[in-house]
Parts: C-alpha cells; structure tokens; sequence
C-alpha cells in the first residue's frame, strides 16, 4: 500500500490531468494512476500505422446495440489517454445545449447555465492557446477573443469554401487548440497533418503538452500501468477511502486518499463504479439514482470526400480542418429533426488509416486502388458532418459477464441512435455531398455513419434521483467521489468535446481545492 | 504515372513502416516487413499455408502488397499484446482481440470457398475469379462462407495491404508527397 494521498487521480488523460494539476498547484499530493503505459512526446512517431497504439486495445469493451459507438477508435491509453490523439476542434457548447429541456421541451438541462462555464472555457483557451477568428465565428457564445489568431488555410480549405459560398453558408476559421504562433514555452504548428499520431512538438493542446507537464512540476505523480477496478469505502458506505488498482504483475494494490477523482473516460467510469457495488451499495458505487452508465452518447459523423480538379495539397495542414461552420446549429432549423449540427473543413488527409485516401472509397482495388491513390495524394478533400444525439436512458454501460486479466468485468455498451441524429445525419451527407459538387469537385461522396466523441454515463444534473453528480462533477451519494470528463455532460451538443470537458473539470477541480475542508476533512 | 509503372516499381526500401523484431534463429532481429519477407523469415502465428494465401489476396486488392511484406506485417501483429497492436482491425467494435481469431477464420474460409468453388489455390486463379470472388466477400454475397463478416475481412487485409504499400515514408515518396515527420518510426515496436 502506498502512502495516503490528498487525492487519487484514475486516468491521465484530459480531465485527469486537469484535475492533477489544479490541485497540485494548490499545495496537494496528487498521485495519478494510469492503466496504460508511460509515454513522452518523445515517444509520438509520425505514422498512422504507429498512432494506433495511442488507441485503445484492450480490456475488450463490448459494443451491443444497433449502432457502434467506436470506442477503440475515440477512447486512448498510455499517458494521455484519448486526448493524445484528438485533433484539437475546440469550439464551445452554445447556450441552449445546457437548457434544451427548458427551452424546447427535449432532452436533458445542464444544473447550470453557459455563463456559469464561460470563465472556465476562458481560462482553459489562455492556458492552452486556441487559435481562431471570435468575430468571424458568428455563431460562437460569448467569451474572451482567442488568444492566438487563426491557423492556416491552404487550397484545400479554399476549395471548400467557395462550395458553402456558392450553398450560400458561411464559414470561419476552425477553432483550434492548435498553435498559430509560438506561445508560452510551446511552438507553433508546422502543419504537417500528423495530429491523429500525437504530437511531439507540443503545438497541439495534448495533455503531456500542458497539464501533465504543469501537474509534473507542482509535485503530482504519475503511476503508469495501474489499472484502478474499484473504489474503496469507508465502513459506513459513505465516503472514498482510496482505490484498489492492478499492476501488470498481476498483484492488487490498494491506494488510500482524502479525495477519489474517476477520470478514465467515459466507459471505464461507470465500469468502476458499478464493479465497486458492496453491502452499502449493491447497484453499483453513487448509484442510488440507478443512472451510473445511462445516458451513454456519442455524435454521428458523416465524412464527406471530394476529388478537386486542382491541387488541395491535403496531406498538409491539421487533422482537424482548417475552416468551419455551424449554420444548422439552431435545434429547430433542419424540418424532421431535432438537434444541433457543425462542420468541420479541410481535414488533413493521409494515406491510410480510417479516415486516410484508401478508406475513403474501400469498394475499389487492384490497380484502379494505385490510380486512387494518385489522384487523392494531390487532389483529395475532406470535411466531417458532425450531429448531436439525443440523451437516452437505454443507451448504456454495464459490466459484462466476462472478465478482464485482473478478475474485473468487461465494460459492455448499448447504443442507438436517436431516430433525429439519423435524420440529422442523412441531411448532412445529402448537404456536404452538395457543398462539394459546389466548390467544384469532378466526384463527390460520403461516408457511412461514424460515432465520434462519446460522452454521458454519468451525467450531472440538480436532481440526485435523476443524476449522478452535481454542477460540480461531485458524486451525489459520496461527497468526496468527483467524475472528470464527458461522462458527466447530459447532452451532447453537436461540437467536440474535449474543450468542455476540460472546463467542468476545470470548474470542478477548482471547486474541490476551494472547498477542501469541507470535502476533504 | 501509369498503373502499370506502379506495378512495375520496385520497393527496395521501407523505412517509414520502421522495423519490427522478427525471431529467427532464436534472437531477436530488426528488420522491415519487406525485408522480413525477401529474407523468408518463418511465420510465427499464422501457418505459412495461410500467410501465402493472405499474401496472395493482398496482392489481388494491392498489387505490391506481397513483395511489401503483408504476410509478416500481420503476422508479428498478431503475436503481440492487443493494445500494443498495430493493425486498424484493432478499432472495428465487430473484431474482438485476440485478432488472430479473426484473421485466421478469414483466411480459412477463403481457402474453403476458393477450394469449393474453383477447386485450386487462390494464386492460380484467373483474374476474373479472383475479382469475383473479391466483389463477393465486399458486396457480403459470397456463398458458403464460414468467416467473420466478408465485407470486413476485405476491408481489414485491403487497409493492412494500404499500410505496407502506402503508410510509409516509401509509400509518400511514390505518391510524390512530403511525409514531414518530427518522429520517424525506426525504433523496435
């Protein structure tokens, strides 16, 4: 058993990163157990083929249901975690994702409004330097301009561009956790499209590019190769005493700490949780609400693909795109379906890999693939469709009846898309196809339907019946059990996750620092 | 460029894809897929009847994927640690680790389907039966097929062939693009 901590970090990835290093930087022992391996920028090689062992792998999660949420594919593991390989899309939940209940009679209410997170979206984009145009960007929420000004866009974008002018849309630069510039200690950006493989110059706001490095410095300690399983109670079933956790070795260890922070994204929460069921808690740890695992939600994605008679040049610039558009964000404005949708132009394009030349058209082979291939090396051009899923009570995690190396259950989910994110989803392709054809591409198409960004879990909300946490990611049953991530959004918008849920962590871990006495003690 | 200049092309290099260790004799060597293939290095997880037919499949959906060293690309993948794996089979919710399941069920039921069907190996088939059956496993129609789901067998030796082929710094120089690494892979995975 290792020495008692102030607080015990499970996950390293965004969240928990945010949380080791807010709270280090307070003066607290933070120890962060990661269950994948250690790693260093040093350790990111430029190559799709070696980018997927920042994916996940292993434990097996087991994926029921209509429809795949693709969690190898979206969650991580290593020092890191997923955020070691997203492409930085950083644009903000508006307004009405947080009241959608209220204002429309759908869906779930955030138990606070986006005034309330918006010094913390600010505070988030000045540590880790969002490039981006505020004015441009006409449908972002209020908040404090970027700090850095927009990335670049080459003929790829420009290709794109003329299309939605031509649709009669608008676009603006790509919010973008990317550097434009040089920028506290970190280099700007070369544009050389290997974001999805990490990336070892520290341009793009990966956790071992800024939190972890901050969390380093304030004394926090990171244990790789720790798998937590459980969490520990006290006698009474009220309150964390630490986690047990796995080494490769096989041997169980117990880790004691005043505060339990669960930041291993959004499946393995809740499978921590519901394996530290006991006599107090037989459902499941902070169950009493019955949700821990429900509300599970992803995106549906629609990758849309053109071949321009010019050069795009897309195998550089950022994985994420270089433009953007958010249009079809207002819930109401595309007739038959409910929700949010964005656009994400200009991907950087490699070869291989998913969302690489080849898998673009898999239907073609032999030497039509070479000529393919060709032709998309110069001339390819990508954007993705992103839709907002509604929340749904049955899609779910839950434990499996087969275990993992260490004796624990695997995580099992069930999904399935809301017939309005489908809806969304098709007039998207139907849109992007256009847009394309429009910017003057000789052939145009789209891909099948994709899950990007899972989120849900365990959701926050007022209402300890109808929620796992509070405003504050704090467990309503076990006041010193806080959740980092995107389990605890209750909707999910249609825009990438990762800025907000370094905000909630943000909100939160300051939180638990101003109010240690009280949560702590 | 032409398709048959490609197919003419030879990859005598293949830095970017970096080198795997590869046992022969009992100690651990680096070598490159494609060099493991030209040295005829032994298979270790797949049987070598079924690295010669994967080999001769991927070079139907790739032409050069063989030469490239396919057969021992995935046959070191499948030897590792799943989450240490480097196949993209590792992200489809459908293909469960180990992968070698996968793999080898849909090797087997190639074999059995071509053996039914035409009564010789895959490699000597005609180009147009190789096509039909390739349209078939895409298009999921393929008769009397034991394996995984068709269309993802294709599709998981179709982006592996990409790999050896096109995911490396030899496979950017042919398609005439910069690979612009910070980190070039060359170091033991």
């Amino acid at each position: 058993m290792g020495d008692k901590v102030d607080v015990v970090v499970a996950g390293s990835g965004a969240a928990g990163s945010v949380f080791a290093a807010t709270l280090a930087e307070a003066g607290r022992s933070v120890l962060v157990l990661e269950g994948g391996k250690s790693r260093t920028l040093d350790d990111l090689y430029s190559s799709q083929i070696w980018a997927r062992r920042l994916k996940w792998g292993a434990p097996t999660v087991e994926e029921t249901g209509k429809h795949p949420i693709w969690y190898n594919f979206n969650a991580g593991h290593g020092y890191g975690g997923a955020a070691m390989h997203h492409y930085g899309v950083w644009p903000r939940y508006h307004p009405e994702d947080m009241r959608s209940r209220t204002l429309y009679g759908r869906a779930l209410d955030w138990p606070f409004e986006y005034d309330v997170l918006r010094p913390f979206y600010d505070q988030v984009q000045e540590d880790v330097g969002i490039a981006g145009d505020a004015e441009a960007e006409i449908w972002r929420p209020p908040g404090a301009p970027y700090p850095l000004p927009p990335i670049l866009v080459n003929e790829h974008g420009m290709a794109f561009a003329k299309g939605f002018e031509a649709k009669g849309l608008h676009t603006s630069p790509i919010p973008i956790a990317v550097l434009s510039r040089d920028y506290k200690g970190r280099p700007a950006c070369i544009w050389d499209g290997w974001c999805d493989a990490g990336c070892p110059t520290g341009a793009l706001a990966n956790p071992l590019a800024v939190y972890i490095p901050r969390a380093v410095a304030a004394g926090a300690m990171l244990q790789a190769e720790s798998q937590v399983t459980r969490v520990m109670m006290n006698k009474r079933g009220d309150r964390a005493i630490g986690v047990e956790y796995y080494t490769p070795d096989g041997l169980r260890h117990m880790q004691e700490a005043e505060t339990v922070v669960l930041a291993a994204f959004t499946v393995e929460n809740p499978r921590i949780l519901l394996n530290s069921a006991d006599s107090s808690a037989p459902s499941g740890l902070a169950n009493s609400s019955g949700l821990v695992g429900r509300y599970l939600l992803s995106h549906a994605a629609v990758m849309v693909y053109g071949m321009f008679p010019q050069a795009t040049n897309s195998f550089f610039g950022t994985t994420g795109g270089q433009l953007f558009n958010q249009d079809a964000f207002d819930k109401q404005s595309d007739a038959g379906a409910y929700g949010s949708r964005q656009w994400e132009i200009g991907l950087a394009t490699k070869p291989n890999d998913l969302l690489g030349i080849a898998m673009s058209r898999p239907d073609i082979y032999g030497q039509s693939l070479h000529k393919f291939m060709h032709d998309g090396a110069r001339h390819i051009g990508a954007m993705v469709g992103v839709c907002e899923d509604q929340p749904n009570i049955d899609n779910r995690v839950e434990l499996s009846t087969t275990k993992d190396r260490y004796g624990m259950p695997q995580a099992r989910t069930v999904y399935q898309y809301s017939d309005d994110a489908l809806k969304l989803w098709e007039i998207a392709g139907k849109e992007g196809v256009a847009i394309t054809k429009a910017a003057g591409a000789t052939d145009a198409w789209h891909g099948p339907l994709g899950g990007q960004h899972i989120m849900g879990g365990t959701i926050m909300g007022s209402d300890p019946a109808r929620s796992v946490v509070n405003q504050f990611s704090q467990t309503h049953d076990v006041a010193n059990l806080f959740i980092g991530g995107g389990g605890v959004f209750p909707t999910s918008s249609c825009v990438n996750s990762t800025f907000t849920l370094h905000a909630t962590s943000l909100m939160s871990a300051q939180h638990l620092r101003d109010h240690w006495a009280a949560i702590a003690a | 460029m032409t398709p048959d200049d490609i197919n003419r092309r030879k990859f005598v290099r293949n830095t970017g894809l970096g080198a795997l260790a590869f046992n022969i004799g009992g100690v651990s060597t680096l070598l490159t897929p494609r060099e493991a293939y030209a040295d005829g290095v032994k298979f270790t997880s797949l049987a070598a009847e079924d690295a010669a037919l994967l080999a001769a499949f991927a070079d139907h959906l790739l032409p050069g994927a063989g030469a490239a060293g396919i057969a021992h690309f995935v046959d070191h993948q499948l030897g590792v640690d799943p989450q240490e794996c480097l196949l993209m089979c590792k992200y489809f919710p459908e293909i469960k680790a180990p992968f070698d399941v996968f793999y080898n069920g849909g090797i087997g039921a190639l074999r059995d389907v071509v053996t039914h069907q035409y009564k010789k190996p895959f490699g000597a088939l005609a180009a147009a039966e190789k096509d039909a059956i390739t349209n078939d496993l895409w298009q999921g129609s393929i008769e009397n097929w034991s394996g995984p789901p068709p269309p993802l067998f294709y599709m998981m030796v179709r982006s592996d062939a990409v790999d050896v082929v096109y995911g490396t710094k030899d496979g950017f120089d042919e398609l005439n693009i910069p690979y612009m690494a910070h980190i070039m892979p060359k170091e033991k995975w």
